[in-house]
């Protein structure tokens, strides 16, 4: 019996000494706190020693990133256009104590740096004008406005509720739904314009093609002719030739057969033929009727 | 005895809790009450202090991960409008992208976040909404989509890097597209650009068939001149040839060969002729027919 509450009481011991370990792991903080007030901070990951409960407690806070998103609002810049824009905070608590004593939650953290991110947006974008935002001519100042937004926030924050704000980044930049309106019509527009044109320059390609293909045709068949006359020609020239060699043979002889040939060529066709008695041709049918 | 024996294996069960192995692709990272022992445990056989003391987590590190990332605000949300992006000539397009990470630094990627793919999400479509910003829609729609997804790449490696303890190999575009209100008037400039080009194609089709038409013509003319030529010399050549076989027989007996001739025109003169014959020194006028007459001399 003696031996069973022995050992239930070395337990009970055992136990409440362990109370006096506290692991801490990485991102997290540990607020040792004794009778409620708070009395240092452990922000190193590994295990921490305290008084054993309930002298000293220890609460954990975390430190990891958080991340808060900036619900898009519409702004104006400086050459009044209209944007709606969206941005993310990421941040961690960096001080729990001022943490603590400050917003206390994460819930509400978010909500003070969502806000705080908010009116340092809409003052940072009324400052600039849209070329800065979207251009296709010089390059746009939007990092610039996350670096300005940081830093104000960041020093903000870090005063006022010791949280370290990591980074601020824009991650939505729109037209309001009204601007979208006239922003569609316009790209319809410049659609059809496009469409137009494409339209437009094939015509003229294609037309270009089929008159310059008309030219050639027309040279093809032309040169073609021209050669055709000039081959023909050519032949001709060789008759002549030939028929100048054969009545310089002799001249006499070859009128005097010419001219029969002629005869032969001309009255072939049939017809009347009225011989006079003193031509030649007459004796010769003399001759003929005589043999 | 036997409460000894179990004594001695509860504690040995006890102890023995904390053996592990790390798998081929993964690393333990171990911890004891918190503090965390490093360097990351690699594959193989280790052991930890047994639980409250020492904990492990497992970790892939090889095993490439993968985020679908959809540009919209209010992520999840379905909220019409919500995924447009402006580009720097004012225009409109939606885009979403696929990313591929895989961790580097298993401590940073357990401990500093609870959610890494939402983080690299927003840092995604952080970086898309200032890279287009500085584009023409024409070329965020076609050439500049390799330049999208590189910047994207390095300006998100550059952010969260070091706060994830990730590395992002590689970002595809999943999609890059007008928006729904307008992709009608963006799908009919695609087929003007094909009508042009079907007119083009046409004329130069039928250009290819006129021409060798219009060949094969210029030929056809050249041939028959060609025939024409040779018809012409043959018939010269022929008709030469007669003469000089008759000049050969002339050279030899001139009038008898004269006389051959005559007779020979005359022969073949007489097949259809009407040949009258005429005295001129007795007759005064002769009617020649067709409103000729031959007048004799006074």
């Amino acid at each position: 019996m003696k031996k069973v509450i022995g050992i239930f009481f070395s337990v009970l011991i055992l136990v409440w000494l362990a109370t006096m370990v506290v692991p801490v792991y990485p991102a997290q903080f540990v607020v040792i706190t004794r009778l409620g007030r708070p009395v240092r901070v452990i922000d190193r990951p590994g295990p921490a020693i305290k008084a054993p409960w309930p002298f000293e407690s220890a609460t954990h806070i975390g430190g990891r990133l958080n991340l808060t998103e900036v619900t898009p609002l519409e702004v104006l810049t400086q050459d009044k256009k209209n944007l709606v824009m969206g941005a993310f905070a990421v941040w961690r608590v960096m001080d729990p104590l001022k943490f603590l004593s400050s917003v206390r939650t994460f819930d509400a953290a978010s909500v003070r740096i969502g806000d705080m991110v908010a009116s340092l947006l809409g003052n940072q974008v009324a400052s600039m004008p849209l070329n800065d935002f979207i251009s296709v001519d010089h390059p746009t100042a939007l990092k610039k406005v996350d670096q300005a937004l940081l830093r104000q926030v960041k020093n903000r924050c870090k005063s006022a509720f010791g949280i370290d704000v990591v980074d601020v980044r824009v991650e939505r930049m729109i037209f309001p739904d009204d601007n979208l309106r006239h922003v569609f019509n316009r790209m319809r527009a410049e659609r059809r314009r496009i469409a137009k044109k494409y339209r437009a320059e094939g015509e003229e390609k294609a037309m270009k093609i089929m008159s310059d293909t008309d030219l050639k045709v027309r040279k093809i068949l032309a040169d073609a002719k021209m050669k055709a006359l000039q081959i023909e020609g050519d032949a001709q020239a060789k008759v002549l030739a030939l028929k100048r060699k054969a009545w310089e043979s002799n001249p006499e002889f070859y009128r005097f057969y010419r001219r029969l040939q002629a005869v032969k060529t001309v009255l072939k066709r049939g017809g009347q033929l009225i011989i006079s008695t003193n031509s030649w041709l007459f004796s010769i049918l003399e001759g003929i009727k005589a043999k | 005895m036997i409460k000894r024996l179990v004594f001695a294996l509860i504690v040995g069960l006890y102890l023995g809790s904390g053996f592990y192995s790390v798998g081929p692709s993964q690393r333990g990272v171990e911890t004891f009450l918190g503090r965390v022992l490093m360097p990351p445990r690699p594959p193989g056989l280790h052991y930890h202090a047994p639980w409250p003391f020492g904990r492990v987590t497992k970790i892939d590190v090889s095993r490439v991960r993968t985020e679908d990332v959809r540009c919209s605000w209010g992520f999840g949300r379905m909220v019409q409008g919500a995924s447009y992006l402006l580009t720097g000539d004012e225009n409109v397009v939606q885009c979403s992208f696929q990313i591929h990470y895989i961790i580097y630094d298993p401590v940073k990627f357990l401990y500093f976040y609870e959610k890494p793919g939402d983080l690299i999400k927003r840092y995604v479509c952080a970086n898309a909404v200032d890279i287009l910003a500085n584009m023409k829609i024409d070329d965020a729609l076609t050439v500049g989509r390799p330049m999208i997804t590189s910047r994207i790449k390095d300006m998100v490696n550059k952010g969260i890097r070091d706060l994830l303890g990730i590395d992002v190999t590689s970002v595809l575009l999943s999609g890059i597209e007008p928006p729904l209100p307008v992709k009608s008037a963006f799908a009919a400039v695609s087929s003007a650009k094909a009508d042009a080009q079907r007119m083009v194609e046409d004329a130069m089709g039928q250009s290819n068939r006129d021409i060798p038409k219009a060949r094969s013509q210029a030929t056809r003319t050249i041939t028959i001149a060609n025939a024409k030529a040779r018809e012409l010399l043959d018939t010269a050549k022929g008709d030469l040839d007669a003469y000089y076989a008759a000049l050969k027989k002339f050279n030899q007996s001139p009038d008898q060969t004269r006389l051959d001739l005559y007779i020979d025109t005359l022969k073949s003169l007489m097949n259809g002729l009407d040949i009258t014959v005429v005295d001129p020194s007795k007759v005064m006028d002769l009617y020649l027919g067709r409103g000729m007459f031959l007048q004799k001399p006074r």
